[in-house]
Protein backbone atom coordinates (compact mmCIF):
# COMPACT_ATOMS: atom_id res chain seq x y z
CA UNK A 1 0.00 0.00 0.00
CA UNK A 2 2.92 2.44 0.85
CA UNK A 3 4.68 1.78 -2.25
CA UNK A 4 0.88 2.45 -3.95
CA UNK A 5 1.18 5.86 -2.22
CA UNK A 6 4.74 6.40 -3.48
CA UNK A 7 3.98 6.26 -6.79
CA UNK A 8 0.37 8.48 -6.75
CA UNK A 9 2.53 11.08 -5.51
CA UNK A 10 4.64 11.55 -8.25
CA UNK A 11 2.83 14.67 -10.19
CA UNK A 12 5.33 15.20 -12.65
CA UNK A 13 8.28 13.38 -13.37
CA UNK A 14 11.78 14.53 -14.56
CA UNK A 15 12.78 13.20 -17.79
CA UNK A 16 15.30 10.08 -16.95
CA UNK A 17 15.42 6.56 -16.76
CA UNK A 18 18.45 6.68 -14.56
CA UNK A 19 18.76 5.96 -11.34
CA UNK A 20 21.36 9.03 -10.45
CA UNK A 21 18.73 11.71 -11.83
CA UNK A 22 15.93 10.08 -9.53
CA UNK A 23 13.36 12.48 -7.90
CA UNK A 24 13.56 12.56 -4.30
CA UNK A 25 10.94 10.88 -2.72
CA UNK A 26 10.56 9.90 0.60
CA UNK A 27 8.02 8.42 3.06
CA UNK A 28 8.89 9.01 6.28
CA UNK A 29 6.29 5.80 7.66
CA UNK A 30 9.09 3.67 7.12
CA UNK A 31 12.14 5.46 8.13
CA UNK A 32 13.89 7.25 11.06
CA UNK A 33 16.44 8.31 9.38
CA UNK A 34 16.60 12.12 10.20
CA UNK A 35 19.64 13.89 10.70
CA UNK A 36 19.28 15.76 13.76
CA UNK A 37 21.31 19.66 15.57
CA UNK A 38 21.34 21.36 18.04
CA UNK A 39 19.87 24.21 17.75
CA UNK A 40 17.62 25.96 15.04
CA UNK A 41 19.38 25.33 12.02
CA UNK A 42 18.46 28.26 10.08
CA UNK A 43 21.06 30.37 8.68
CA UNK A 44 23.72 27.83 10.26
CA UNK A 45 25.43 27.32 6.38
CA UNK A 46 27.78 24.76 7.61
CA UNK A 47 25.18 22.60 8.32
CA UNK A 48 22.85 23.21 6.18
CA UNK A 49 25.34 23.32 3.15
CA UNK A 50 28.09 20.66 4.37
CA UNK A 51 26.51 18.31 6.76
CA UNK A 52 25.17 15.00 6.21
CA UNK A 53 23.82 16.36 2.24
CA UNK A 54 22.13 13.45 1.82
CA UNK A 55 19.61 13.25 4.88
CA UNK A 56 16.61 15.09 6.18
CA UNK A 57 17.91 17.86 8.57
CA UNK A 58 15.70 18.85 11.54
CA UNK A 59 16.74 20.62 14.97
CA UNK A 60 16.46 19.44 18.54
CA UNK A 61 13.82 21.88 19.82
CA UNK A 62 11.77 23.21 16.67
CA UNK A 63 12.38 19.99 14.67
CA UNK A 64 10.20 17.39 13.82
CA UNK A 65 10.20 13.49 15.23
CA UNK A 66 9.27 10.66 13.73
CA UNK A 67 6.66 9.03 15.65
CA UNK A 68 6.09 5.09 14.33
CA UNK A 69 2.50 5.54 16.37
CA UNK A 70 1.05 8.16 13.86
CA UNK A 71 3.41 7.08 10.68
CA UNK A 72 5.27 9.79 10.25
CA UNK A 73 6.61 13.36 11.27
CA UNK A 74 5.24 15.01 14.05
CA UNK A 75 6.12 18.49 16.07
CA UNK A 76 9.29 18.56 18.01
CA UNK A 77 8.90 19.81 21.41
CA UNK A 78 7.76 23.21 21.02
CA UNK A 79 4.22 21.42 20.22
CA UNK A 80 3.71 23.88 17.57
CA UNK A 81 6.17 23.66 14.71
CA UNK A 82 7.27 20.54 12.98
CA UNK A 83 9.95 21.90 10.80
CA UNK A 84 12.55 20.18 8.20
CA UNK A 85 14.83 20.05 5.32
CA UNK A 86 14.96 17.84 3.01
CA UNK A 87 18.37 16.40 1.56
CA UNK A 88 20.66 18.29 -0.98
CA UNK A 89 18.62 18.44 -4.30
CA UNK A 90 19.88 19.55 -7.61
CA UNK A 91 17.08 21.13 -9.14
CA UNK A 92 16.91 21.71 -12.85
CA UNK A 93 14.63 24.79 -13.44
CA UNK A 94 10.91 24.87 -11.75
CA UNK A 95 10.18 21.84 -9.50
CA UNK A 96 7.30 21.09 -7.17
CA UNK A 97 6.97 20.03 -3.73
CA UNK A 98 4.60 17.64 -2.43
CA UNK A 99 3.11 16.78 0.66
CA UNK A 100 1.21 13.84 1.83
CA UNK A 101 -0.35 14.38 5.64
CA UNK A 102 -3.29 13.90 8.03
CA UNK A 103 -4.57 16.96 10.13
CA UNK A 104 -7.78 17.36 11.96
CA UNK A 105 -7.76 20.97 11.83
CA UNK A 106 -6.19 23.95 10.07
CA UNK A 107 -2.39 24.86 9.26
CA UNK A 108 0.03 26.69 7.19
CA UNK A 109 3.13 25.50 6.04
CA UNK A 110 5.87 28.04 5.38
CA UNK A 111 8.55 27.05 2.83
CA UNK A 112 11.05 28.56 0.88
CA UNK A 113 14.77 27.31 -0.69
CA UNK A 114 18.43 27.40 0.65
CA UNK A 115 21.18 27.56 -2.21
CA UNK A 116 23.49 25.37 -0.73
CA UNK A 117 26.15 27.50 -3.46
CA UNK A 118 26.07 30.64 -1.73
CA UNK A 119 23.99 30.30 1.54
CA UNK A 120 20.67 32.14 0.10
CA UNK A 121 17.33 31.83 0.66
CA UNK A 122 14.42 32.61 -1.60
CA UNK A 123 10.80 32.43 -2.63
CA UNK A 124 8.94 32.17 0.81
CA UNK A 125 5.43 30.88 0.35
CA UNK A 126 3.25 29.55 2.83
CA UNK A 127 0.38 27.57 2.06
CA UNK A 128 -3.00 26.90 4.08
CA UNK A 129 -4.33 23.59 4.20
CA UNK A 130 -6.93 22.12 5.91
CA UNK A 131 -8.07 18.85 8.27
CA UNK A 132 -7.79 15.93 6.13
CA UNK A 133 -9.13 12.33 8.10
CA UNK A 134 -7.06 10.06 5.66
CA UNK A 135 -4.03 11.24 4.12
CA UNK A 136 -3.77 13.83 1.60
CA UNK A 137 -1.12 15.13 -1.10
CA UNK A 138 -1.11 19.05 -1.42
CA UNK A 139 1.67 21.20 -3.20
CA UNK A 140 3.31 23.41 -0.73
CA UNK A 141 5.83 25.07 -2.88
CA UNK A 142 6.47 25.91 -6.23
CA UNK A 143 9.25 27.52 -7.30
CA UNK A 144 10.43 29.64 -10.61
CA UNK A 145 12.94 29.17 -12.81
CA UNK A 146 16.18 28.07 -10.70
CA UNK A 147 18.77 25.70 -11.11
CA UNK A 148 21.72 24.64 -8.55
CA UNK A 149 21.86 22.74 -5.31
CA UNK A 150 19.03 23.28 -3.22
CA UNK A 151 17.38 21.97 0.19
CA UNK A 152 13.15 22.78 0.47
CA UNK A 153 12.86 24.23 3.77
CA UNK A 154 9.24 22.86 5.44
CA UNK A 155 7.75 24.28 8.27
CA UNK A 156 4.02 23.42 9.09
CA UNK A 157 3.12 25.92 12.00
CA UNK A 158 0.34 25.27 14.22
CA UNK A 159 1.22 21.07 13.67
CA UNK A 160 0.59 20.26 17.37
CA UNK A 161 -2.96 22.02 17.60
CA UNK A 162 -4.38 20.29 14.27
CA UNK A 163 -2.50 17.27 14.98
CA UNK A 164 -0.81 17.20 11.66
CA UNK A 165 1.42 14.09 10.82
CA UNK A 166 3.44 14.21 7.50
CA UNK A 167 3.51 11.13 6.20
CA UNK A 168 6.16 11.61 3.07
CA UNK A 169 7.46 14.38 0.38
CA UNK A 170 8.02 14.35 -2.78
CA UNK A 171 10.23 16.98 -4.91
CA UNK A 172 9.75 16.60 -8.85
CA UNK A 173 11.95 17.83 -11.51
CA UNK A 174 14.32 18.13 -8.85
CA UNK A 175 17.36 15.75 -9.23
CA UNK A 176 18.37 13.41 -6.04
CA UNK A 177 21.66 11.26 -5.74
CA UNK A 178 22.06 9.55 -2.60
CA UNK A 179 25.38 9.54 -0.93
CA UNK A 180 27.85 7.55 -0.80
CA UNK A 181 28.09 7.88 2.86
CA UNK A 182 25.81 9.07 6.06
CA UNK A 183 22.13 9.27 5.61
CA UNK A 184 20.77 7.70 2.66
CA UNK A 185 17.42 8.59 1.98
CA UNK A 186 15.94 6.47 -0.89
CA UNK A 187 15.19 8.03 -4.37
CA UNK A 188 11.89 7.58 -5.49
CA UNK A 189 10.97 5.75 -8.76
CA UNK A 190 11.75 6.55 -12.09
CA UNK A 191 8.80 7.10 -14.08
CA UNK A 192 6.68 4.95 -16.33
CA UNK A 193 8.12 5.28 -19.92
CA UNK A 194 6.10 2.51 -21.83
CA UNK A 195 7.33 3.70 -25.00
CA UNK A 196 11.34 4.28 -23.48
CA UNK A 197 11.25 6.96 -25.83
CA UNK A 198 12.59 8.71 -22.83
CA UNK A 199 9.61 10.98 -22.03
CA UNK A 200 7.37 10.21 -18.98
CA UNK A 201 4.02 8.54 -19.90
CA UNK A 202 2.18 11.48 -17.77
CA UNK A 203 4.08 13.86 -19.79
CA UNK A 204 3.99 11.66 -23.31
CA UNK A 205 1.13 12.69 -25.74
CA UNK A 206 1.94 9.40 -27.04
CA UNK A 207 2.80 7.25 -24.58
CA UNK A 208 3.03 3.94 -26.68
CA UNK A 209 4.76 5.62 -30.08
CA UNK A 210 8.51 6.17 -29.34
CA UNK A 211 8.28 8.06 -32.03
CA UNK A 212 5.97 10.85 -30.78
CA UNK A 213 6.23 12.73 -28.06
CA UNK A 214 4.38 16.12 -28.09
CA UNK A 215 1.32 17.03 -29.72
CA UNK A 216 0.97 20.92 -30.81
CA UNK A 217 -1.82 21.94 -32.67
CA UNK A 218 -3.29 24.78 -34.78
CA UNK A 219 -6.65 24.36 -34.19
CA UNK A 220 -9.92 24.74 -36.45
CA UNK A 221 -9.72 27.05 -39.38
CA UNK A 222 -11.60 27.77 -43.10
CA UNK A 223 -10.32 28.67 -45.88
CA UNK A 224 -12.76 30.16 -47.78
CA UNK A 225 -12.46 30.60 -52.18
CA UNK A 226 -13.58 32.30 -54.82
CA UNK A 227 -13.27 29.80 -58.06
CA UNK A 228 -13.17 31.75 -61.02
CA UNK A 229 -9.09 32.86 -61.02
CA UNK A 230 -8.11 34.79 -62.84
CA UNK A 231 -11.49 36.56 -63.32
CA UNK A 232 -13.90 37.93 -60.66
CA UNK A 233 -16.84 36.39 -59.34
CA UNK A 234 -19.19 37.23 -56.88
CA UNK A 235 -17.42 37.59 -53.68
CA UNK A 236 -19.60 35.14 -51.74
CA UNK A 237 -16.15 32.94 -50.62
CA UNK A 238 -18.31 30.36 -50.61
CA UNK A 239 -17.23 28.42 -53.86
CA UNK A 240 -15.06 26.32 -51.73
CA UNK A 241 -15.14 26.42 -47.64
CA UNK A 242 -12.53 23.80 -46.25
CA UNK A 243 -12.38 23.71 -42.67
CA UNK A 244 -9.18 22.11 -40.78
CA UNK A 245 -7.09 21.69 -37.95
CA UNK A 246 -3.32 20.73 -38.47
CA UNK A 247 -1.42 18.61 -35.33
CA UNK A 248 2.40 18.30 -35.23
CA UNK A 249 3.79 15.86 -33.33
CA UNK A 250 7.21 15.67 -32.56
CA UNK A 251 9.56 12.73 -30.76
CA UNK A 252 10.81 12.78 -28.04
CA UNK A 253 14.43 15.09 -29.27
CA UNK A 254 11.88 17.25 -30.62
CA UNK A 255 12.38 16.15 -34.33
CA UNK A 256 9.30 16.90 -36.25
CA UNK A 257 7.91 13.25 -37.27
CA UNK A 258 4.26 13.45 -38.38
CA UNK A 259 1.86 15.93 -39.65
CA UNK A 260 -2.15 15.41 -38.76
CA UNK A 261 -4.72 16.94 -40.66
CA UNK A 262 -8.55 16.95 -40.30
CA UNK A 263 -10.30 18.58 -43.02
CA UNK A 264 -13.67 18.95 -44.06
CA UNK A 265 -15.85 20.33 -46.81
CA UNK A 266 -18.06 22.99 -45.07
CA UNK A 267 -19.50 24.48 -47.87
CA UNK A 268 -19.07 23.96 -52.28
CA UNK A 269 -20.99 26.28 -54.06
CA UNK A 270 -19.81 25.96 -57.25
CA UNK A 271 -20.13 23.99 -60.60
CA UNK A 272 -16.67 23.37 -61.14
CA UNK A 273 -15.57 20.78 -59.10
CA UNK A 274 -12.32 21.71 -56.74
CA UNK A 275 -9.31 19.59 -54.66
CA UNK A 276 -7.43 20.60 -52.12
CA UNK A 277 -4.01 20.48 -50.83
CA UNK A 278 -1.13 21.76 -48.97
CA UNK A 279 2.44 22.73 -50.08
CA UNK A 280 5.15 22.31 -47.14
CA UNK A 281 7.32 25.11 -47.99
CA UNK A 282 10.92 24.47 -47.63
CA UNK A 283 10.30 20.73 -47.42
CA UNK A 284 11.55 18.42 -50.23
CA UNK A 285 9.66 15.44 -50.55
CA UNK A 286 12.40 13.53 -50.33
CA UNK A 287 11.93 14.19 -46.62
CA UNK A 288 8.50 12.51 -46.58
CA UNK A 289 8.14 8.96 -45.94
CA UNK A 290 4.29 8.50 -46.16
CA UNK A 291 1.16 10.26 -46.74
CA UNK A 292 -1.82 7.99 -45.69
CA UNK A 293 -5.94 9.47 -45.86
CA UNK A 294 -5.75 11.78 -48.91
CA UNK A 295 -9.41 10.98 -50.69
CA UNK A 296 -7.66 10.89 -54.49
CA UNK A 297 -10.36 9.64 -57.49
CA UNK A 298 -10.13 11.45 -60.16
CA UNK A 299 -6.46 11.03 -61.36
CA UNK A 300 -5.73 14.88 -60.85
CA UNK A 301 -2.11 14.57 -59.91
CA UNK A 302 0.04 12.07 -60.49
CA UNK A 303 1.40 10.69 -57.32
CA UNK A 304 4.64 9.43 -55.69
CA UNK A 305 5.23 6.33 -54.23
CA UNK A 306 5.37 9.04 -50.79
CA UNK A 307 2.21 10.41 -51.10
CA UNK A 308 3.33 13.27 -52.35
CA UNK A 309 2.64 14.87 -55.67
CA UNK A 310 5.71 14.31 -58.18
CA UNK A 311 7.04 16.81 -60.04
CA UNK A 312 7.24 19.30 -57.29
CA UNK A 313 9.94 20.87 -55.74
CA UNK A 314 8.72 21.22 -52.35
CA UNK A 315 6.14 18.85 -50.73
CA UNK A 316 2.93 18.79 -51.97
CA UNK A 317 0.26 17.04 -50.38
CA UNK A 318 -3.52 15.91 -51.61
CA UNK A 319 -6.26 16.73 -49.39
CA UNK A 320 -8.76 15.59 -51.58
CA UNK A 321 -9.14 16.25 -55.81
CA UNK A 322 -12.70 16.55 -55.99
CA UNK A 323 -14.83 17.82 -53.35
CA UNK A 324 -17.78 15.61 -54.74
CA UNK A 325 -16.26 12.79 -53.32
CA UNK A 326 -16.16 13.81 -49.40
CA UNK A 327 -19.51 15.12 -49.17
CA UNK A 328 -23.04 14.18 -48.86
CA UNK A 329 -24.94 16.40 -50.52
CA UNK A 330 -28.76 16.55 -49.66
CA UNK A 331 -29.61 18.13 -53.06
CA UNK A 332 -29.22 20.35 -55.53
CA UNK A 333 -25.61 21.49 -56.92
CA UNK A 334 -24.47 23.72 -54.60
CA UNK A 335 -23.23 22.45 -51.31
CA UNK A 336 -24.45 24.30 -47.63
CA UNK A 337 -24.52 27.47 -49.70
CA UNK A 338 -28.09 27.70 -49.85
CA UNK A 339 -30.77 28.22 -47.07
CA UNK A 340 -33.38 26.69 -48.74
CA UNK A 341 -31.85 23.49 -49.80
CA UNK A 342 -31.69 21.21 -47.30
CA UNK A 343 -28.12 20.77 -45.21
CA UNK A 344 -25.27 18.09 -45.99
CA UNK A 345 -22.74 17.11 -44.18
CA UNK A 346 -18.95 16.70 -45.07
CA UNK A 347 -16.66 13.62 -44.50
CA UNK A 348 -13.73 14.05 -41.91
CA UNK A 349 -10.65 13.34 -43.34
CA UNK A 350 -7.51 12.92 -41.82
CA UNK A 351 -4.21 12.80 -43.67
CA UNK A 352 -1.35 11.75 -41.74
CA UNK A 353 2.12 12.30 -42.87
CA UNK A 354 5.59 11.14 -41.52
CA UNK A 355 8.76 13.12 -42.06
CA UNK A 356 11.63 11.25 -41.77
CA UNK A 357 13.65 11.03 -38.94
CA UNK A 358 16.87 11.89 -40.94
CA UNK A 359 15.69 14.86 -42.28
CA UNK A 360 16.10 16.62 -38.59
CA UNK A 361 12.87 18.79 -39.45
CA UNK A 362 11.45 20.41 -36.70
CA UNK A 363 8.10 22.39 -35.95
CA UNK A 364 9.22 25.54 -37.08
CA UNK A 365 9.93 23.92 -40.48
CA UNK A 366 6.58 24.07 -41.27
CA UNK A 367 5.13 26.62 -43.73
CA UNK A 368 1.86 25.79 -44.92
CA UNK A 369 0.66 27.08 -48.31
CA UNK A 370 -2.79 25.48 -48.98
CA UNK A 371 -4.56 26.16 -52.15
CA UNK A 372 -7.47 24.69 -54.55
CA UNK A 373 -7.11 23.04 -57.70
CA UNK A 374 -9.26 22.47 -60.18
CA UNK A 375 -10.48 19.07 -61.14
CA UNK A 376 -10.30 18.72 -64.76
CA UNK A 377 -7.82 21.23 -64.62
CA UNK A 378 -4.90 21.03 -62.35
CA UNK A 379 -2.75 23.57 -63.27
CA UNK A 380 -5.35 26.57 -62.41
CA UNK A 381 -4.51 27.08 -58.61
CA UNK A 382 -5.99 29.46 -55.69
CA UNK A 383 -3.75 30.02 -52.87
CA UNK A 384 -4.34 33.31 -50.46
CA UNK A 385 -2.87 36.34 -51.69
CA UNK A 386 0.84 36.40 -51.29
CA UNK A 387 1.22 33.19 -51.46
CA UNK A 388 3.59 31.30 -54.14
CA UNK A 389 1.98 28.81 -56.72
CA UNK A 390 3.17 25.34 -56.79
CA UNK A 391 5.88 24.21 -59.63
CA UNK A 392 2.78 22.63 -61.70
CA UNK A 393 0.70 25.78 -61.62
CA UNK A 394 -0.31 27.06 -64.52
CA UNK A 395 1.67 30.09 -64.89
CA UNK A 396 -0.18 32.13 -67.99
CA UNK A 397 -2.58 32.63 -66.31
CA UNK A 398 -1.16 35.37 -64.17
CA UNK A 399 -1.56 38.85 -65.06
CA UNK A 400 -4.57 37.83 -67.01
CA UNK A 401 -8.29 39.22 -66.48
CA UNK A 402 -8.35 40.58 -63.28
CA UNK A 403 -5.59 39.07 -61.76
CA UNK A 404 -2.47 41.16 -61.12
CA UNK A 405 0.02 39.00 -59.53
CA UNK A 406 3.69 40.05 -60.25
CA UNK A 407 5.44 36.66 -61.30
CA UNK A 408 9.06 39.00 -61.11
CA UNK A 409 8.19 39.90 -57.83
CA UNK A 410 6.83 37.28 -56.16
CA UNK A 411 3.43 39.14 -55.46
CA UNK A 412 1.04 36.53 -56.48
CA UNK A 413 -3.09 36.27 -56.43
CA UNK A 414 -3.61 39.57 -55.92
CA UNK A 415 -6.32 41.14 -58.40
CA UNK A 416 -5.92 44.76 -60.01
CA UNK A 417 -7.83 45.90 -57.23
CA UNK A 418 -5.58 44.80 -54.63
CA UNK A 419 -8.01 41.65 -53.87
CA UNK A 420 -7.77 38.14 -53.06
CA UNK A 421 -9.34 34.97 -54.19
CA UNK A 422 -9.14 33.10 -51.11
CA UNK A 423 -9.18 33.71 -47.60
CA UNK A 424 -8.12 32.10 -44.39
CA UNK A 425 -9.85 32.96 -40.45
CA UNK A 426 -10.05 31.07 -37.47
CA UNK A 427 -13.89 31.97 -38.08
CA UNK A 428 -15.89 29.71 -39.45
CA UNK A 429 -19.04 31.69 -40.92
CA UNK A 430 -19.43 32.24 -44.60
CA UNK A 431 -21.75 33.70 -47.17
CA UNK A 432 -25.20 31.94 -48.10
CA UNK A 433 -25.15 31.66 -52.16
CA UNK A 434 -24.26 35.33 -54.40
CA UNK A 435 -23.97 36.89 -51.33
CA UNK A 436 -21.44 39.49 -51.18
CA UNK A 437 -19.35 39.24 -48.17
CA UNK A 438 -19.56 42.64 -47.20
CA UNK A 439 -23.00 42.27 -46.72
CA UNK A 440 -22.50 38.97 -44.21
CA UNK A 441 -19.52 40.91 -42.28
CA UNK A 442 -20.23 44.32 -41.62
CA UNK A 443 -16.63 44.79 -40.04
CA UNK A 444 -14.72 43.18 -43.16
CA UNK A 445 -14.01 46.60 -45.46
CA UNK A 446 -12.79 48.78 -42.24
CA UNK A 447 -10.71 46.19 -41.57
CA UNK A 448 -9.24 45.41 -44.64
CA UNK A 449 -9.01 49.42 -45.18
CA UNK A 450 -7.83 50.01 -42.50
CA UNK A 451 -4.43 47.20 -43.40
CA UNK A 452 -5.88 44.49 -40.46
CA UNK A 453 -5.46 47.13 -37.64
CA UNK A 454 -9.40 47.36 -36.89
CA UNK A 455 -11.80 44.89 -36.25
CA UNK A 456 -8.97 41.71 -36.21
CA UNK A 457 -12.26 40.12 -34.84
CA UNK A 458 -14.75 40.80 -38.05
CA UNK A 459 -15.08 37.07 -38.50
CA UNK A 460 -14.86 35.36 -35.59
CA UNK A 461 -16.66 38.13 -34.03
CA UNK A 462 -20.83 36.41 -33.42
CA UNK A 463 -22.42 40.13 -32.84
CA UNK A 464 -25.51 40.14 -35.06
CA UNK A 465 -25.91 43.26 -36.38
CA UNK A 466 -23.38 45.15 -35.29
CA UNK A 467 -20.62 42.62 -36.65
CA UNK A 468 -22.71 40.41 -39.24
CA UNK A 469 -25.89 40.31 -40.73
CA UNK A 470 -26.81 36.81 -39.82
CA UNK A 471 -29.47 36.50 -42.68
CA UNK A 472 -26.93 36.54 -45.11
CA UNK A 473 -24.51 33.90 -43.22
CA UNK A 474 -25.19 30.21 -44.31
CA UNK B 1 -55.68 59.13 -20.18
CA UNK B 2 -52.67 61.20 -19.34
CA UNK B 3 -50.56 58.35 -18.56
CA UNK B 4 -51.47 56.50 -21.58
CA UNK B 5 -50.29 59.43 -23.79
CA UNK B 6 -47.03 59.68 -22.10
CA UNK B 7 -46.43 55.58 -22.29
CA UNK B 8 -47.38 55.61 -26.03
CA UNK B 9 -45.04 58.97 -26.83
CA UNK B 10 -42.18 56.65 -24.63
CA UNK B 11 -43.03 53.54 -26.77
CA UNK B 12 -42.60 55.26 -29.73
CA UNK B 13 -39.50 57.00 -29.11
CA UNK B 14 -38.12 53.85 -27.97
CA UNK B 15 -38.77 52.11 -31.30
CA UNK B 16 -37.33 55.15 -33.15
CA UNK B 17 -34.24 55.11 -31.15
CA UNK B 18 -33.80 51.46 -31.50
CA UNK B 19 -34.77 51.75 -35.32
CA UNK B 20 -32.17 54.54 -36.05
CA UNK B 21 -29.23 52.77 -33.63
CA UNK B 22 -29.31 49.60 -35.81
CA UNK B 23 -29.84 51.16 -39.04
CA UNK B 24 -26.15 52.85 -37.97
CA UNK B 25 -24.54 49.92 -36.92
CA UNK B 26 -25.26 47.68 -40.09
CA UNK B 27 -24.27 50.37 -42.10
CA UNK B 28 -21.19 49.74 -44.56
CA UNK B 29 -18.52 51.69 -44.78
CA UNK B 30 -18.70 54.76 -46.70
CA UNK B 31 -18.34 54.31 -50.15
CA UNK B 32 -17.47 50.80 -49.87
CA UNK B 33 -20.80 48.50 -50.84
CA UNK B 34 -19.31 45.60 -52.22
CA UNK B 35 -16.12 43.08 -51.61
CA UNK B 36 -15.00 44.93 -54.96
CA UNK B 37 -14.85 48.42 -53.56
CA UNK B 38 -12.70 47.82 -50.91
CA UNK B 39 -9.37 49.95 -50.81
CA UNK B 40 -7.10 48.38 -49.02
CA UNK B 41 -3.34 49.55 -48.35
CA UNK B 42 -0.90 48.57 -50.49
CA UNK B 43 1.03 44.78 -49.17
CA UNK B 44 -2.03 44.31 -47.21
CA UNK B 45 -2.83 40.42 -47.62
CA UNK B 46 -6.43 39.73 -46.47
CA UNK B 47 -4.46 37.22 -43.79
CA UNK B 48 -6.61 35.61 -41.13
CA UNK B 49 -3.45 34.66 -39.25
CA UNK B 50 -0.54 35.73 -37.98
CA UNK B 51 2.86 34.42 -37.18
CA UNK B 52 4.55 35.08 -33.93
CA UNK B 53 8.01 34.33 -32.85
CA UNK B 54 7.84 32.55 -29.50
CA UNK B 55 11.24 32.53 -27.70
CA UNK B 56 12.94 31.14 -24.48
CA UNK B 57 16.28 32.79 -23.46
CA UNK B 58 19.42 30.93 -22.58
CA UNK B 59 19.48 30.53 -18.99
CA UNK B 60 23.64 30.96 -17.78
CA UNK B 61 24.44 28.34 -15.34
CA UNK B 62 21.44 26.28 -16.19
CA UNK B 63 21.76 22.23 -16.89
CA UNK B 64 22.83 21.42 -19.80
CA UNK B 65 20.68 18.26 -20.46
CA UNK B 66 16.75 18.98 -21.67
CA UNK B 67 14.41 18.83 -18.91
CA UNK B 68 12.07 21.25 -19.11
CA UNK B 69 8.58 20.97 -21.20
CA UNK B 70 7.16 23.80 -21.76
CA UNK B 71 3.45 24.68 -23.35
CA UNK B 72 2.28 27.71 -25.02
CA UNK B 73 -1.80 27.62 -24.99
CA UNK B 74 -4.97 30.13 -26.84
CA UNK B 75 -7.64 31.07 -24.48
CA UNK B 76 -9.54 28.17 -25.44
CA UNK B 77 -7.05 26.03 -24.17
CA UNK B 78 -5.83 24.39 -27.13
CA UNK B 79 -2.09 23.45 -27.14
CA UNK B 80 -0.72 25.43 -29.70
CA UNK B 81 2.90 24.65 -28.77
CA UNK B 82 4.54 21.89 -26.73
CA UNK B 83 8.55 21.61 -26.54
CA UNK B 84 11.31 20.39 -24.60
CA UNK B 85 13.19 22.90 -23.49
CA UNK B 86 16.91 22.63 -22.88
CA UNK B 87 17.56 25.84 -20.23
CA UNK B 88 20.83 26.29 -21.10
CA UNK B 89 20.46 26.80 -25.01
CA UNK B 90 16.84 28.42 -25.18
CA UNK B 91 14.56 28.16 -27.94
CA UNK B 92 13.34 30.39 -30.58
CA UNK B 93 9.90 29.03 -32.88
CA UNK B 94 7.99 30.65 -35.46
CA UNK B 95 4.03 29.82 -34.27
CA UNK B 96 0.60 30.55 -36.23
CA UNK B 97 -2.02 32.37 -34.53
CA UNK B 98 -5.32 33.82 -35.71
CA UNK B 99 -4.60 37.49 -36.43
CA UNK B 100 -7.33 38.32 -34.05
CA UNK B 101 -5.41 36.57 -30.58
CA UNK B 102 -4.32 39.12 -27.50
CA UNK B 103 -2.81 36.87 -25.82
CA UNK B 104 -1.00 33.27 -25.14
CA UNK B 105 -0.62 31.44 -22.17
CA UNK B 106 2.69 29.97 -21.15
CA UNK B 107 2.70 27.11 -18.86
CA UNK B 108 6.17 25.42 -17.43
CA UNK B 109 7.00 22.33 -16.13
CA UNK B 110 5.34 22.35 -12.87
CA UNK B 111 2.16 23.87 -13.88
CA UNK B 112 2.16 27.36 -13.21
CA UNK B 113 1.00 29.52 -16.03
CA UNK B 114 1.40 32.92 -17.03
CA UNK B 115 -0.62 35.07 -19.55
CA UNK B 116 1.56 37.14 -22.19
CA UNK B 117 0.27 39.96 -24.07
CA UNK B 118 0.70 39.61 -28.03
CA UNK B 119 2.07 43.53 -28.41
CA UNK B 120 4.35 42.86 -31.59
CA UNK B 121 5.37 39.46 -33.32
CA UNK B 122 7.74 38.68 -30.47
CA UNK B 123 7.25 37.51 -27.15
CA UNK B 124 9.82 36.18 -24.87
CA UNK B 125 8.43 33.23 -22.66
CA UNK B 126 11.21 34.03 -19.40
Amino acid sequence: MKTLIKYALVIVSIISAHNSNAQLQFDFTNSTNLARHSGFPWGNTNVLSNSDPGCFISGTTYGAYYDANKDGLIPGSSGYYAIFWTPIVAVQGSYTATVEYTATGNFDIWSTIYNVANGSTGNAQVTQLGAAATKTVATIYINGATSGNFRQYVNVRNAGASNVTIHSITLTSATYTPPVSGCSVPTGPSCTDADSDGICDNLDDYPNDPAKAFSSTIPWMNWMYEDLFPAYGDFDFNDLVVSAEREAITDADNDLRFLKIKAVVMAAGAGSAQGWAVELKGINPGEVLSVSGSSLTDNVMIMGSNGTENGQTNAVIPVFDNFHSVINSAGGPFFNTKPSVPKGTGDTITIMIEFSKNSALVLGDLDYNFFSFRTDERGLEIHEMGYSPTDLADMTLFGTKQDASDVNSGDYYVSVDGLPWAMSSAGTAYPTEKTDMLESFLKLATWAQSGGALFQDWHTNTLDAAYRNAAKIY
Amino acid sequence: MKRTLILSTLAVLALASCSKEEQQVISLPDNVSTFRKINAPDGFDFKGTKTITISLLAQSGAPSQPSTLIKVLDSKENVLLKYKVNPSEGFEIPLEVPASTKELIYEGVDGSRKTINISNNRITLN
